[in-house]
């Protein structure tokens, strides 16, 4: 069976990648946004424990100062209402299948180094959360512009939260 | 199921043979197909797939260099290979004895020391990085370092000079499948940054540039310097021995890269070159340059008798290449692959990133293999060396390729290609001169081309392997733009090795000028710091040479190739050419990227300690100009703000520039320099600026002390961006003994270093600019404040 971790940061933490993103955004001409966070999604696939999972993310995926994880949806759930916004655009960034996933591949060897076994493959993806009022044409435009080359990567997106 | 699938070109038409070469993207021409049809007539059968794509990816412009070795009619009559003809006949003719291997291995390799040897190689890797620039911009970086490492270096170097379209062009006139410019500017720095850093090795020297000409294509030119002891290198793979394939394993990416980059990048690129896009995974590359360093130094001699990178064309470069004159027999079902389902032809050619291939004596096998398997990097025998001269591919026990070396590495038919330029003419700029010139000073420092790329410098680690002395940001805060950087490669010695570069395409209205402008730009940026002994590299990008114009430009550069590497005593060492940098516009029109020429110096410098940074260190002391300044305004950064590129473009006078740079290093060992800066875009201006604001001091200089050919304006005095030429600051007491050394050439004390954080520049009538350093530097750094 498949894990499915995300990794997001803290509330009170700087998250570098989402405030450049933000920025980017901004230049496009594309107004309204009021933050931008990001989770790194892990997909351990293979035969291993809960508390497994727990020892990777704590030792391996997060830094407990800055970020939390935590194991399907529950963190991005977390993040919207940390942030006190009701909604927000979550953008989903993979590869397509074939592409080299180096991160993918060094946290499996690390894994192997931590002595866990069982894991057949990890690949990676990156969830953006937008947060303020913009629309589905910009979001759109924010995916194909910004966040991903659909050359090696598939984007899908949706709006969560609200009613 | 994996099939092998007969090609049917037996009795084919022409017609038919050219919608072959097109639906397998071989990018082979009709006599080539021909060429190969015939041969395939006398073995009386079709080619495999694998066959022909072998023979394509051999063929293709990225391997063998077509037009450079080709026959170019030219109106002032033949010329027989521009590669031969100019390029190394300069070395050649030079016959340096410290030149160890040149143009015939992955890097050129020079003398060090008595124990050490060094090596260099710089490498374009533009259609990649115009579809996914970071993947694209990153893997360039590592297919240069396997370069180094393919002569048995380690890299101790790594270089980058990139161009990109304007960064505020409208996305509404982007050309379709493009990316906006800085995206891929982002990209690229981002890609480069995670591969050189992961691996740990320092990114010191390097450039940005920006033109309109690179909208729809973006250059990147990555760069390695390497160290090797003395008589560790080796290339001499014998019959019998083992080919050995270690690093990354092999999948779907980069199939195609070779040939796809000899097509134009279409709308249409971006879904038939799915392919062509790599990715990097620098870990996996710090392990293979691990065991094999380790394998280099395990015993006297190297356990392998031979290395080479697996780059663009793959295993079939890379092992036919290897196996040239002796012959090979691969069995590619033993070539470890990402995931199954990949045909062989498949597997033959894929650009999969971090492998390389050893020629192995079967005795050290399995001591090489240990090595390996130790730094947890995989390696596998996937055949070996034979001595029949035939190129044979084995898949599951059954022939899938068997050809003869001889066809398919001197088959080729040369190309005849035609070349002629007319020199085109542009406005003369006619507006006035002005009696302030702040705001134009201002005005270029702000110009991204100029502007401190401190945003980009800081994401490279330039430290790593702790041997950077002279750092590409310098001055009392560390943030002023060098000229060159300086390493210290041995622990116990102060010999160093200088590295530079030059370019400038907004000088190719006149393309023979723009080589020489580079030539002279890249060793007067290394003498900067004190370099000299020093040797050269080309790389251009060019558009489409089956253009008569594009051809024309290029033969003006290659002959300016020789005159200036001549002149200044520079032998090339090694070089590169990517052809076909075109892209459409949409509309039907097809447009060629600005002629560009890559010049990348490495000097050395005896004692480091001696070496000379750019920012003024003592209040009192003279400035002198080295050079003359001329009415050479074309191209230039000053006419660009304006809106005008003119005509004269900067010339190189070869007899007094070689000599008025010996000169300043003789003075620079006498320990008379303080500071020393190149004049080029931006001119004195720019120079004396960047001068006094990386000190933090001031600078009054007096243009009427300036010698010029006549020059009777105040602004092309200031902007001129005449070569050759050098702001110096020279110890206060010092200037007699200064004059001495440099006496014979042009120059003059114009100016001092003053205490008031004021740059001021007395114009022939009275001041012209006056304006605060630490203003101008906020001015200089404020593009860039990302």
């Amino acid at each position: 069976m498949a894990w499915i971790v995300e990794v997001g940061y803290k509330k009170e933490a700087t998250d570098p990648v989402g405030f450049l993103t933000k920025k980017e955004i901004e230049d496009l001409g594309i107004e309204g946004v009021k933050d931008v966070r990001t989770i790194n999604t892990y997909i351990i696939d293979g035969d291993i424990s809960e508390d497994d999972v727990k020892k990777i993310c704590e030792e391996l995926l997060s830094d407990s100062q800055i970020q939390h994880f935590g194991y399907s949806d529950e963190n991005v759930k977390k993040l919207i209402t940390e942030h006190g916004f009701p909604e927000a655009w979550l953008v989903e960034v993979t590869f397509k299948p074939g592409v080299t996933d180096a991160v993918g591949l060094s946290t499996l060897n690390a894994i192997e180094i931590m002595g866990i076994d069982g894991v057949r493959n990890v690949s990676t993806g990156e969830k953006y959360l937008i947060f303020g009022d913009v629309s589905e044409e910009d979001v759109e435009k924010i995916c194909k512009r910004i966040l991903a080359n659909e050359l090696i990567q598939n984007y899908s997106y949706r709006k969560i939260g609200g009613k | 199921m994996v099939t092998v699938n007969e090609i049917k070109i037996l009795g084919k038409s022409e017609k038919e043979l050219l919608k072959i070469s097109r639906d397998y993207l071989l990018a082979l021409n009709l006599e080539e197909m021909k060429k190969i049809q015939g041969y395939f007539a006398k073995k009386g059968r079709n080619p495999t797939d694998v066959e022909l794509e072998t023979i394509a990816q051999t063929w293709s412009e990225h391997c063998v260099h077509k037009t450079f070795k080709g026959i170019i009619n030219t109106p002032d009559g033949e010329i027989n290979g521009l590669l031969k003809t100019f390029i190394m006949k300069a070395t050649e003719e030079l016959n340096m004895p410290w030149c160890k291997v040149v143009f015939k291995d992955n890097a050129g390799i020079v003398e060090f020391d008595d124990n050490f040897d060094i090596a260099m190689k710089v490498e374009t890797h533009n259609h990649p990085t115009a579809l996914d620039p970071y993947g694209g911009a990153g893997t360039g970086s590592g297919g240069v370092f396997r370069d180094v490492m393919g002569v048995g270096a380690k890299p101790i170097l790594s270089t980058d000079v990139l161009f990109f379209g304007p960064l505020d062009y409208p996305f509404e006139k982007l050309p379709r499948g493009a990316m906006h410019p800085k995206r891929l500017m982002k990209g690229s720095v981002a890609g480069i940054r995670d591969y050189g850093n992961k691996m740990g090795i320092p990114t010191a020297n390097g450039g940005i540039g920006f033109d309109e000409g690179y909208v729809g294509n973006p250059l990147v030119y990555a760069g390695c310097v390497g160290i090797i002891p003395k008589n560790k290198y080796i290339k001499n793979p014998r019959p019998g021995d083992a080919i050995l394939l270690v690093g990354g394993r092999t999948g779907r990416d980069g199939i195609h890269g070779v040939t796809f980059a000899s097509l134009e990048l279409t709308a249409e690129s971006e879904k038939t070159s799915s392919g062509a896009v790599q990715i990097g995974n620098p870990i996996v590359e710090k392990k293979v340059l691990d065991g094999l360093l380790r394998a280099r130094d395990a015993h006297e001699k190297p356990l392998y008798s031979a290395v080479t990178d697996c780059g663009g064309g793959g295993l079939s470069s890379a092992a036919g290449e290897m196996g040239k004159d002796i012959g090979i027999e691969v069995n590619l079902e033993k070539v470890p692959l990402k995931y199954a389902g990949l045909e062989p032809w498949e597997i033959w050619i894929s650009e999969a990133q971090e492998r390389m291939l050893l020629a192995v004596p079967q005795k050290n096998v399995e001591e090489i293999l240990k090595i390996f398997e130790n730094e947890n990097c995989e390696a596998t025998v996937i055949g070996r060396f034979t001595g029949d001269k035939k190129l044979v591919l084995r898949y599951k026990g059954r022939v899938v390729a068997d050809l003869d070396m001889d066809f398919v590495h001197e088959g080729i038919p040369r190309v005849v290609r035609k070349a002629k330029w007319r020199r085109p003419k542009y406005p003369e700029p006619d507006f006035p001169d002005k009696d302030d010139l702040t705001e134009d000073l201002k005005a270029i420092l702000k110009s991204p081309n100029v502007a401190s790329k401190e945003w980009v410098i800081r994401q490279y680690d330039h430290e790593v392997q702790a041997k950077t002395v002279i750092k590409p940001l310098q001055g009392i805060k560390c943030d002023g733009p060098g000229d060159a950087c300086v390493l210290k490669p041995v622990a116990d010695s102060w010999k160093g090795i200088v590295v530079s570069n030059g370019i400038n395409p907004k000088y190719s209205i006149d393309p023979y000028n723009m080589v020489l402008s580079a030539i002279d730009e890249a060793i007067r940026n290394n003498v900067c710091c004190g370099g000299r002994r020093i040797a050269i590299l080309d790389n251009f990008s060019w558009g489409n040479p089956e253009r008569e114009d594009n051809l024309g430009q290029l033969v003006e550069a290659c002959k300016a190739c020789y005159d200036g590497a001549i002149a200044f005593k520079t032998p090339f060492i090694s070089g590169k050419d990517s052809l076909y940098n075109e892209y459409d516009t949409g509309k039907g029109e097809k447009v060629s990227i600005p002629p560009t020429l890559l010049i990348s110096a490495i000097g050395i410098i005896p004692d480091v300690r001696k070496a000379v940074t750019m920012d003024v260190k003592e209040v009192g002391n003279p400035i002198y100009i080295i050079g003359e300044t001329k009415d050479e305004l074309g191209g230039s950064h000053y006419y660009f703000i304006h809106g005008f590129k003119g005509n004269r473009v900067p010339t190189v006078d070869l007899k007094k520039a070689k000599k008025s740079f010996d000169a300043l290093i003789k003075a620079m060992d006498k320990d008379l320099v303080r500071a020393c800066h190149d004049c080029s875009e931006g001119g004195i201006g720019v120079a004396a600026t960047e001068m006094a604001f990386a000190g933090e001091l001031g600078m009054r200089i007096y243009l009427e002390k300036v010698p010029t050919s006549g020059l009777e304006r105040n602004d092309k005095i200031l902007f001129s961006e005449s070569n050759s030429r050098f702001l110096v600051e020279i110890k206060r007491g010092k200037e007699k003994e200064f004059e001495k050394i440099m006496k014979g050439n042009v120059f003059a004390k114009i100016g001092e270093v003053t205490g008031d954080k004021k740059l001021v520049v007395v114009g022939l009538n009275g001041k012209i600019v006056e304006e605060n350093v630490l203003e101008l530097k906020k001015v200089w750094k404020s593009t860039f404040d990302w």
